[in-house]
């Protein structure tokens, strides 16, 4: 195998499909890491699988991951003050995260399981986003939802709660 | 642990709704599907972004959406703290004895991040009183449709009550008055 190839790593979605990534994109996943760590050169010549993960993610999250390679590790404690910022999202990861609510919460579980902090943590961030400071019928104009409550439901709901209300 | 959410839905309005995993857009709640698939720790993650009043109002969206939220560990979790926090900020009681009368000029004073504190809850009243609104507008229409209703039937029975001649009468008529004619 050339040193050229010897860079480059096979994935297989769990839709079958084989993707190949530069080993230290892919390594941006912890997950990726500790396996390629642990099977040596043998991970060099065989797809990887990863079975959690559909090829349209997965393609999405290679795309982040190669965006953001030469970003250096966020210690822990960056990351307790950055959660704080929710609003703090890069310009780039906020365009990159204007897709569907379905993909949206799909690369959230893909950045959990690959073991993605930083990525998980842009995904949260826009979740935590489209919710904060929101009021419910701002909720359900985001995110499609359709109010089911009655509004006799509704108010049965404010009596039960209505002890501190001003 | 339920009992302890200081924040409450009663069951009988969740009775019916079912929690399945399957993503189905239909119903409205597609959010609460993808919600439902999230596991513990990155619900945790996301409160920890935003609040236990967020999720309070995540949950009245609709009713998938409440039931998912209320039994997330991350919202009992929440709950609890905040509750306990609360108790020991002592805002309750401080409301009852000394703040009960006016409410707005010592809510500024306490900072309480309890969703229920009375010093702390500016999203929850806005969509109580629009709630409260709603209600009292129902309530309004109601009144206005029984009068309307009430009043229609009264018209009904007056006029009910006002005979119209028939052709029999007119005849009858007819002949009293040749009768009275003649005579």
């Amino acid at each position: 195998m050339s040193s050229e190839n010897s860079k480059k790593l096979m994935l297989q979605s769990s839709d079958g499909e084989d993707i190949t990534v530069d080993r230290d994109v892919a390594e941006k996943s912890v997950l990726i890491k500790n396996m390629v760590g642990d099977l040596g050169e043998d991970a060099m010549e065989e797809a990887i699988p990863i079975p959690n993960v559909n090829a349209a993610v997965l393609k999405k999250v290679i795309e982040w991951c190669t965006h953001h390679k030469n970003d250096p590790p966020a210690s822990n404690e960056d990351d307790s003050d950055s959660r704080k910022k929710t609003t703090d999202i890069e310009e780039w990861d906020q365009k990159f995260m204007q897709v569907d609510q379905e993909m949206l919460f799909e690369i959230i579980l893909a950045a959990n399981y690959l073991d993605i902090k930083a990525l998980l943590d842009v995904g949260c961030k826009t979740v935590a986003n489209m919710i904060k400071g929101k009021s419910p019928e701002e909720i359900r104009k985001t995110f499609n939802i359709q109010n089911d409550f009655t509004p006799e439901e509704e108010d049965q709901i404010r009596r039960e709660n209505e002890w501190a209300e001003e | 642990m339920a009992d302890t959410v200081g924040f409450r839905i009663p069951e009988v309005i969740l009775a019916g709704v079912t929690l399945d995993n399957e993503l189905t857009i239909s119903n409205g709640s597609f959010l609460a599907s993808l919600f439902l698939r999230l596991p513990p720790e990155l619900w945790f993650m996301i409160l920890s972004l935003t609040d236990y009043r967020s999720f309070v109002l995540l949950a009245l969206t609709c009713k998938r959406m409440a039931l998912v939220v209320l039994n997330s560990q991350a919202f009992q979790y929440a709950a609890v703290t905040e509750e306990a926090e609360h108790a020991k900020l002592g805002h309750y009681e401080y409301l009852v004895k000394k703040a009960y009368l006016d409410l707005r000029i010592v809510r500024s004073k306490l900072h309480c991040s309890h969703h229920l504190c009375p010093f702390y809850m500016k999203p929850i009243w806005a969509w109580s009183k629009n709630v409260r609104a709603t209600a009292e507008k129902m309530m309004r229409e109601q009144k206005e449709k029984l009068a309307q209703d009430k009043k229609s039937n009264d018209e009904k029975r007056e006029v009910a009550r006002i005979r119209i001649p028939t052709e029999t009468d007119n005849q009858i008529l007819l002949q009293i008055i040749i009768q009275v004619q003649r005579k």
